[in-house]
């Protein structure tokens, strides 16, 4: 119906069609943006856009190293320089697109030549990793350690590929080449990151604490790796149950308050913690990044406050058009989208199911969990269940979504 | 977690494990095949032209109206470069461009606007695309096709720069589309099924002249067929009265806001629904359906949205549409009907039954009014 439905005039149709023709692809949605509404603005002083300017200094050096690059398409050391500048932009701004231009800059030597270098090698296992491309990640990687057996950063993407695919015994060795390389905060983070997620939460915490304190200076030199050893203490407290984790929440956040990755698990925090008004003052204009969006929204289903409507349309949008483009890195946001705003938990669980074949990390198996609850099929997350006793994996939320769905079979396990 | 660390990790060496946060580089380019000409419409986001021709001229990190519209130039050139349009084999040359702004929540876009003129009436569309992909590997140009109403959706990427359409000869895509679409706005449009079935609870009795009020007294129909008969010229009522308002609004020959439209269908339900309850309204029930059907078909014209069809393909559109919803209100009086008619020599229908379900959704009905024109927003559905 159109009633209260997210349809604008002209909106509506082309969904409904497409729906009908590519059996509810969902293709409607990257239509639906393709036809905002294209205006002439009211004047010339009126912004379109905000891109990073010449205050952002990388933005200034990545500007004038590719105005080089582009006089010399075969320097390779200049290339490299570009892609890592890249890489770090996306991070920084959470925008894949300069996933892509790192990937345009290494165009002349390209992943299957034999010939390309394993410094080369190592970002395109980076971008394969972003894309969830893990297990070609992984290939790459194995070249790359082939030809350096020291490479510290290829071993620490390999524990995050390994870590994602919850394959904690890999992981775990490979945060100790990471360690026999180098010490400090980030050997230990790796290593406590493995701990937290297989029944040694106490332990890593622990870990953390006396590593920050060992390594102060190097947190305060790598704000950024203080950020993520301290989120990584954050979600190890919130699954033990422990309240410190706002206090980690907020330390990380006192370093670097735009950090989306940080943003993301800090909105779940208040979620869980009945805070969803903090949420949207959080998030209100951070709508470009689609996690944060999400979490937007779901602050703005609980509370009927904020543009909740637009918002869903957007996403909407978003996800449709993310399909479009034969994407499957939004699967467990979408997943959680389509059942906790548009509550539709068989949809909501074909994702999540989808979704735990690629990558397994607690926010994966919660998705799951839930879906399975929700769509009264509780033997759809046995995966999960099998993940948690192997692991011995301890999360408080976890494992009570994991006692519903026990209750919900009956018993048998 | 595992991302986290290695997005920390090569912030000494610039890594970047997380996967995306935002929407990944798409444009989105829409073509409407009218006989010969190709109606292009072209949404590219500023990040990308910026990128790729530079639009912040001050350096200031505010991309202005003012930039754009001084690189208009350089902008309409390095795009129309990158795409090309052709009919059997024959390049179909672009026309003028006209240079616009939108926002599409993940970002500010530049829209081109341009109509590519064929030499002839194509039998086979073919798109050539390249905008961005040297630039960027990832981006994606998101091309819609639409052919007699008929949108055909495909992703266009660097292993895939080229799409090719046949041009359907006839209407039968048209027909089917919008056959089902009408089908599947009625029966997914809670609205509009109330109503029906709000239409059709009372069809198996007579109500005895002059007897009004909850008390009226209603005399069960003797035969199915009649019934049968009655409901029918209820519902084509009802589709004749919605497929005038809904053909009026697409010709933009009436136009009301939406709001108001909604509000109306809302107060239909509940006039509907009280009078099956009080027996007020005195007559036949045909009338009142076609009053009320014009309501209705201004909130179809609301989903259809404006229509870039050709007359022929239009009248197609529109008169399957129609059919369409008129199949689905036929499923719905073939599950009201029977059951009503089996039911009428009961007492518990007419007692309990019809004025139990009317009730029910006279209250729906009335706080969707409410909602409705009031622009509350409360109403989940």
């Amino acid at each position: 119906m159109q009633g209260a439905g997210p349809c604008r005039q002209g909106q509506c149709l082309r969904p409904f069609l497409l729906q009908m023709l590519l059996l509810g692809a969902g293709l409607c949605a990257p239509l639906q943006v393709g036809w905002g509404a294209p205006h002439v603005p009211a004047g010339d002083g009126v912004v379109l856009e905000q891109v990073p300017g010449s205050r952002d200094t990388s933005s200034v050096a990545l500007r004038r190293l590719n105005t080089a690059l582009m006089q010399n398409r075969g320097d390779l050391e200049l290339a490299l320089k570009v892609a890592r500048l890249d890489l770090d932009q996306s991070r920084k701004f959470g925008d894949p697109r300069y996933l892509g231009r790192a990937e345009a800059a290494l165009a002349p030597w390209p992943i299957d030549a034999p010939t390309t270098t394993p410094d080369t090698l190592l970002l395109y296992a980076v971008m394969q990793q972003s894309n969830h491309d893990f297990s070609g990640s992984l290939a790459t990687l194995a070249r790359v350690i082939a030809a350096k057996p020291d490479a510290v950063q290829a071993w620490l993407v390999r524990a995050a590929v390994h870590q994602a695919q919850a394959d904690y015994g890999a992981a775990s060795q490979d945060c100790g080449q990471v360690a026999s390389g180098r010490l400090g905060l980030i050997p230990d983070t790796c290593s406590a990151s493995i701990m937290s997620l297989t029944g040694r939460g106490p332990v890593a915490l622990r870990a953390i604490a006396i590593s920050l304190a060992q390594n102060a200076a190097e947190a305060h030199t790598e704000p950024s790796v203080a950020v993520w050893t301290l989120t990584l203490a954050a979600e190890t407290a919130d699954r033990l149950g422990d309240p410190k984790a706002e206090t980690y929440y907020r330390q990380a956040l006192a370093i670097d308050s735009d950090d989306p990755y940080l943003l993301g698990a800090w909105s779940d925090w208040l979620l869980d913690h009945q805070r969803p008004q903090d949420v949207i003052t959080l998030l209100a204009d951070r709508t470009r990044i689609d996690p944060l969006l999400l979490r937007l929204a779901l602050a703005e289903q609980e509370t009927g406050l904020g543009q909740l409507s637009r918002h869903l349309e957007e996403l909407q949008a978003r996800f449709g058009a993310s399909r479009l483009r034969g994407e499957t890195v939004h699967r467990r946001e979408e997943a959680r989208y389509t059942l906790a705003l548009q509550h539709q938990p068989m949809q909501a669980l074909a994702l999540a199911e989808a979704n735990w074949v690629v990558q397994r990390e607690p926010a994966d198996a919660r998705i799951l969990l839930e879906s399975a609850i929700a769509a009264g099929r509780p033997d759809a997350a046995a995966p999960v269940r099998a993940w948690l006793s192997d692991n011995g994996v301890e999360d408080v939320r976890l494992k009570a979504l994991a006692g519903q769905v026990a209750m919900l079979t009956g018993g048998k396990s | 977690m595992i991302r986290l660390l290695l997005l920390a990790v090569f912030a000494m060496l610039a890594l970047a494990p997380r996967a995306h946060a935002h929407s990944a580089s798409s444009s989105y380019l829409h073509i409407v095949v009218q006989d010969k000409a190709l109606d292009v419409q072209w949404s590219i986001a500023l990040r990308d032209l910026d990128y790729a021709v530079g639009l912040d001229n001050d350096g200031n990190g505010a991309i202005t109206w003012g930039e754009l519209r001084q690189k208009r130039d350089a902008v309409v050139a390095y795009a129309l470069a990158r795409l090309s349009l052709s009919a059997d084999g024959e390049i179909c040359a672009p026309g003028p461009t006209a240079l616009l702004a939108d926002e599409l929540g993940d970002g500010g876009y530049a829209v081109l606007r341009f109509v590519a003129t064929c030499s002839h009436q194509p039998a086979r569309i073919a798109v050539r695309y390249g905008l961005m992909f040297d630039l960027d590997p990832m981006h994606r140009g998101l091309l819609n096709v639409m052919m007699s109403g008929v949108p055909h959706a495909v992703a266009l990427s660097p292993g895939q720069p080229r799409a090719v359409f046949d041009v359907t000869p006839g209407y039968g895509d048209t027909v089917r589309t919008f056959f089902l679409t009408g089908m599947h706005h009625l029966l997914t449009g809670i609205d509009h099924m109330l109503f029906v079935t709000m239409l059709l609870v009372p069809a198996m009795f007579h109500r005895r002249l002059d007897s009004h009020g909850p008390h009226a007294e209603l005399i069960p129909v003797t035969s199915f067929r009649g019934m049968f008969v009655e409901s029918v010229k209820v519902l084509s009522a009802f589709t004749i009265a919605h497929g005038t308002t809904l053909t009026l609004s697409v010709l933009h020959i009436v136009s009301i806001p939406e709001r108001l439209s909604e509000a109306g269908i809302a107060l239909t339900i509940l006039i509907t629904a009280v009078d099956n309850i009080f027996h007020l309204i005195p007559g036949r029930r045909w009338p009142l359906a076609f009053l009320f059907g014009l309501v209705h078909g201004l909130g179809f014209a609301t989903a259809l949205g404006p229509l870039a069809l050709p007359p022929v393909a239009l009248g197609a559109a529109l008169l399957s549409f129609n059919l369409g919803l008129e199949a689905a209100q036929v499923s719905i009086a073939c599950i009201v009907l029977p059951v009503g008619f089996l039911l009428r020599n009961t007492l518990i229908y007419p007692q309990r039954i019809m004025p139990g379900i009317s009730t029910a959704v006279a209250v729906v009905a009335l706080a969707w009014f409410t909602d409705r024109a009031f622009d509350l927003g409360l109403m989940p559905f």
